[in-house]
């Protein structure tokens, strides 16, 4: 069945070999019919399509079509073309990483994920540690060798505030910066646009606390102290946008070269759309990512991942990341098994609990969840080994991780508290619905999850597939939280207030939806926010990390993080869980020597 | 005739507003919104879509949503508080696309050519006509030559083959043939550089084309079948007319009827992208367009990419019509 399939195609590709010069109207090379090598020179478009005949006819042409490993070039995967890469605007990691190899932000991380000057020499804080004065490094220059003063810097922050804008991440500096909550009106005070629009808003632009003092001195002032600002700096939320570039909205957002400039490490010299994007080394970066050593990094857009899969084993990509599902055949290579690398990922997954529907209102029947699963197993069996179980919120590496064992999987255990909540063998407990986002992967996790809780505490769990995108709905909003859910949360910035506060602070984006509220929890993370002994700072979050786990809002389950492949001669430096591109915040020693 | 034509391309709009209508309609009842966006990521602050929400006129009502995406809308500027018409649809205007949070317009994102590169529409529909002519080139002569053949062991492989690859769907054929033709026998790279004119539209055109040449070699060889079993058939034999003469002017004239029915949808659904062929040989196109649109929920996507869908099928069925008139003379357009 199959020779002879493959006999018809090869027949089909000889007939085709006549009839597509004809289709494509123009001289083209040789098409499929030369059985050994087949001409390579992609640029080629001028070479005289010979009188193809259905006899194969060996070509003296060199025989790899694809493109070959090159030194200092790196050649990596993107799953998709960006929807839009305005600073300002931009929210999703494919976005966000086009942004951090073309800008430079204020601050940085190095290898330890600790914020370091960036485009910022060195800063100042005030003794009141509201006031943070950045000193910015001699000789910056945009990318075109347009002069980048603090004026530069000061506009872009004013632009984040931008009520019109309305960027996906405006409410990063609400209550944050000083007078940013009143020009940002709609996203940090509720107002609508059309009443912020009769606001005195050039008034209000001015009043945000960001000024240039000088061409070289950035004063931003905050309204409370706040350690982790030198965290946000370093995002990409305030990089310098050039005014000209955001007066060409479609340009920037989309990534054409000519309205994308920046101050970063790489240059975007190339952007053919949903194909190919080509970055080289910005001769005028100044910053502590330097010297950059490599020459080129060529994006290809490959929307399905085992194409890329096909496309790496072929050498025609340095690095990719490795799918579940071709996770055993790489690993049953023995080239490929030696060139996987592991890494760690910024993402926690749990099992949230609505407290607002019984019986999730009860401690211990939440705890007693907490202790059913078997994550070991939902790790390796479910997850294919990818990622990391955890019983923590904060993930390995980030600071503030506290390993957990609290409520490690243990059934006896987990019986007996959920006979301590009344609810001996489940007798007594409503019908308990756990939602999920639908789709053929999730069904066989969630069944797999429901197994767990008729195993181990003989309570049936109702599983209630949804459509994502409804289910981003449902969880969002507090009046449709599902009784049962699992979510993840991810690093924005490498600091606890990211995810202590953010997320299980009364009212925060976990907390505001479940109707989880501890106050003793809240004043320690409250206390910690606005502390700036490191140490001091560091006990609060731990205190108040120990109360998270005692409550058990939600259960963790697992960290992200899995298998990339990375060839040989693609020389890596430190690697990150929040690297743009593999080995971003090592930079200069990253090389392809092939 | 050009009456026939000006009254048809006249209905054109009621047709175009019919299905606006009942995409709307559907678009919206389906439960989830364009702000709603991978579960696992942060989720836009309420305050923030509520802004957004109102850029694209979602609080407005219902019907005025409509005619302002399909019709027209009167806006007021809230700077200069002057009143200006903004053109919908019919007028050319697909609307803003969500995904871009408004930055891009739905008529940049499918026609407009960037650096010199084809559209993304432009590179769809020269994948689908190519595949078009090749179907058509081949799988004609082939479905001949299977039902003048009948019952013989060329009938027979002709069957087999075409059997396997109407079922094969182009995801399986796809694959297959970047693991044979780019892994194993490096003729091309898995990687296409689209600056070549010809070798990166090969195994896109060939893996879409195989299932379009059975389908058509089969209903070939089927009407073929049938017509040479009618009398006047029988007659034309009599009348001593030769092979050549009947096979050709009577039978391939009448059997090519049904062919011509089915090119119009074929042409639709070929020239607005192919989901899996695109994405497997990384054509640049408009396959994944509405996929990913109705995922995220992109209404103006989502209605933009129907109605172009909808006014190449209605231009094609046009154009089918007419051509109904020159294959077959007892048709003719009133």
């Amino acid at each position: 069945m199959r020779t002879k399939k493959s006999y018809m195609t090869l027949a089909s590709a000889l007939l085709i070999a006549f009839l597509i010069p004809i289709l494509a109207a123009c001289g083209g090379t040789t098409p499929a019919a030369a059985p050994t090598a087949a001409p390579a020179a992609p640029e080629a478009t001028a070479a005289p399509a010979p009188e193809a005949t259905a006899a194969p006819e060996p070509t003296a042409e060199p025989a790899a079509p694809g493109s070959a490993a090159e030194a200092g070039v790196l050649r990596m995967r993107i799953p998709n073309e960006p929807d839009n890469v305005d600073p300002q605007k931009a929210s999703f990691l494919d976005e966000i990483q086009w942004i951090m190899l073309n800008y430079q932000a204020l601050m940085t991380f190095d290898v330890n994920m600790k914020p370091i000057p960036g485009a910022a020499e060195k800063y100042e804080l005030s003794p009141d540690g509201k006031t943070y004065t950045f000193t910015l490094r001699d000789g910056l220059k945009y990318s075109n060798g347009d002069p980048l003063t603090a004026a530069n810097f000061e506009y872009a922050w004013k632009r984040l505030a931008d009520p019109e804008l309305a960027g996906d991440y405006q409410f990063i500096g609400c209550d944050v910066i000083k007078g940013f909550s009143d020009y940002a009106a709609t996203t940090c005070q509720g107002k609508t646009i059309t009443e912020t629009l009769a606001l005195d808003l050039p008034t209000l632009r001015d009043g945000v606390g960001v000024k240039a003092i000088d061409d070289k001195t950035l004063q931003i002032e905050l309204v409370n102290p706040a350690p982790y600002f030198l965290s946000i700096a370093a995002l990409w939320v305030g990089v310098p946008t050039r005014e000209a570039d955001a007066a060409n909205e479609d340009g920037l957002s989309q990534g054409v070269p000519e309205n994308f400039i920046g101050n970063g490490p790489f240059i975007l010299t190339s952007h053919e759309r949903d194909t190919k994007v080509v970055w080289e080394p910005n001769p005028n970066y100044v910053g502590p990512l330097g010297p950059v050593q490599l020459k080129r990094i060529d994006m290809s857009i490959i929307k399905e991942s085992q194409v890329a899969f096909q496309a790496y084993k072929n050498g025609e990509l340095d690095i990719i990341g490795l799918a579940p599902e071709d996770q055993s055949a790489a690993q049953g290579d023995a080239v490929l098994s030696k060139e996987i690398l592991q890494t760690t990922g910024s993402c926690t997954f749990y099992l949230g609990f609505n407290f607002k529907k019984p019986p999730f209102d009860n401690q211990k029947v939440r705890q007693a969840f907490a202790q059913a699963v078997d994550r070991d197993a939902w790790v390796r069996d479910v997850f294919a080994g990818q990622g990391a179980p955890t019983q923590t919120f904060i993930p390995p590496g980030f600071p503030g991780y506290e390993k957990s064992d609290k409520w490690a999987f243990d059934p006896a255990a987990a019986k007996k508290t959920l006979a301590d909540a009344g609810f001996a063998d489940g007798k007594g407990l409503p019908e308990i619905k756990l939602t999920f986002s639908s789709s053929a992967r999730n069904k066989v996790r969630f069944e797999w999850f429901a197994g767990q809780f008729k195993q181990n505490l003989g309570i049936d769990v109702v599983l209630d597939p949804v459509d994502p995108t409804v289910y981003s709905a449902l969880t969002k909003d507090p009046a449709t939280v599902p009784q049962l859910f699992y979510l993840g949360w991810c690093a924005d910035y490498p600091d606890q207030q990211d995810w202590l506060t953010l997320v299980f602070k009364t009212g925060g984006i976990s907390a505001g939806r479940t109707g989880y509220s501890s106050k003793a929890f809240d004043d320690l993370v409250t206390a910690g926010d606005i502390e700036s002994d490191p140490t001091k700072r560091a006990d609060l979050y731990s205190q108040a990390q120990k109360i998270l786990i005692d409550d058990t809002p939600v259960a963790f389950l697992n960290n992200d993080g899995g298998p990339v492949l990375v060839k040989p001669y693609v020389k890596l430096g430190k690697i990150t869980p929040i690297d743009y591109i593999l080995g971003y915040f090592d930079l200069a020693n990253l090389s392809v020597e092939p | 005739m050009s009456e026939y034509i000006i009254r048809r391309v006249f209905w054109f709009f009621p047709v175009l507003l019919a299905v606006g209508a009942i995409t709307f309609g559907i678009a919206r009842m389906t439960p989830g919104g364009p702000f709603d966006t991978d579960p696992n990521r942060r989720q836009l602050p309420a305050a923030t879509e509520k802004v957004l929400r109102a850029k694209f006129g979602m609080d407005l009502p219902f019907w005025r949503q409509f005619t302002r995406y399909m019709l027209f809308d009167i806006e007021t500027d809230p700077k200069t508080k002057q009143p200006k018409i903004v053109w919908g649809a019919l007028g050319g205007n697909l609307g803003p696309t969500y995904q871009s949070r408004g930055s891009q317009s739905v008529q940049d994102y499918l026609f407009r050519s960037v650096s010199g590169k084809p559209s993304r529409f432009q590179y769809s529909a020269r994948l689908g006509l190519q595949s078009i002519i090749f179907a058509l080139t081949l799988g004609i002569p082939l479905g001949v030559i299977a039902a003048l053949n009948q019952n013989s062991w060329i009938d027979y492989i002709l069957l087999l083959i075409s059997t396997s690859f109407a079922a094969l769907p182009t995801l399986i054929t796809g694959i297959l043939m970047l693991i044979v033709f780019a892994s194993q026998l490096k003729w091309f790279a898995i990687i296409p550089k689209w600056d070549d004119p010809v070798r990166p539209w090969i195994l896109p055109t060939l893996t879409l084309g195989m299932g379009i040449l059975a389908f058509i070699a089969r209903l070939t060889r089927n009407t073929v079948l049938e017509v040479m079993g009618q009398d006047f058939v029988r007659t034309a034999r009599a009348k001593g007319l030769g092979d050549f003469l009947v096979n050709g002017r009577h039978i391939l004239r009448n059997a090519l009827l049904p062919i011509v029915t089915i090119l119009g949808p074929l042409f639709a659904g070929l020239l607005t992208g192919t989901l899996f062929v695109e994405t497997i040989f990384q054509v640049p196109g408009m396959g994944t367009t509405i996929v990913t649109a109705l995922g995220k929920r992109d209404y103006s996507m989502i209605m933009g990419t129907t109605l172009l869908y909808t006014f190449i099928l209605i231009v094609g069925n046009l154009l089918v019509d007419l051509l109904y008139g020159v294959v077959d003379p007892r048709i003719r357009v009133k």
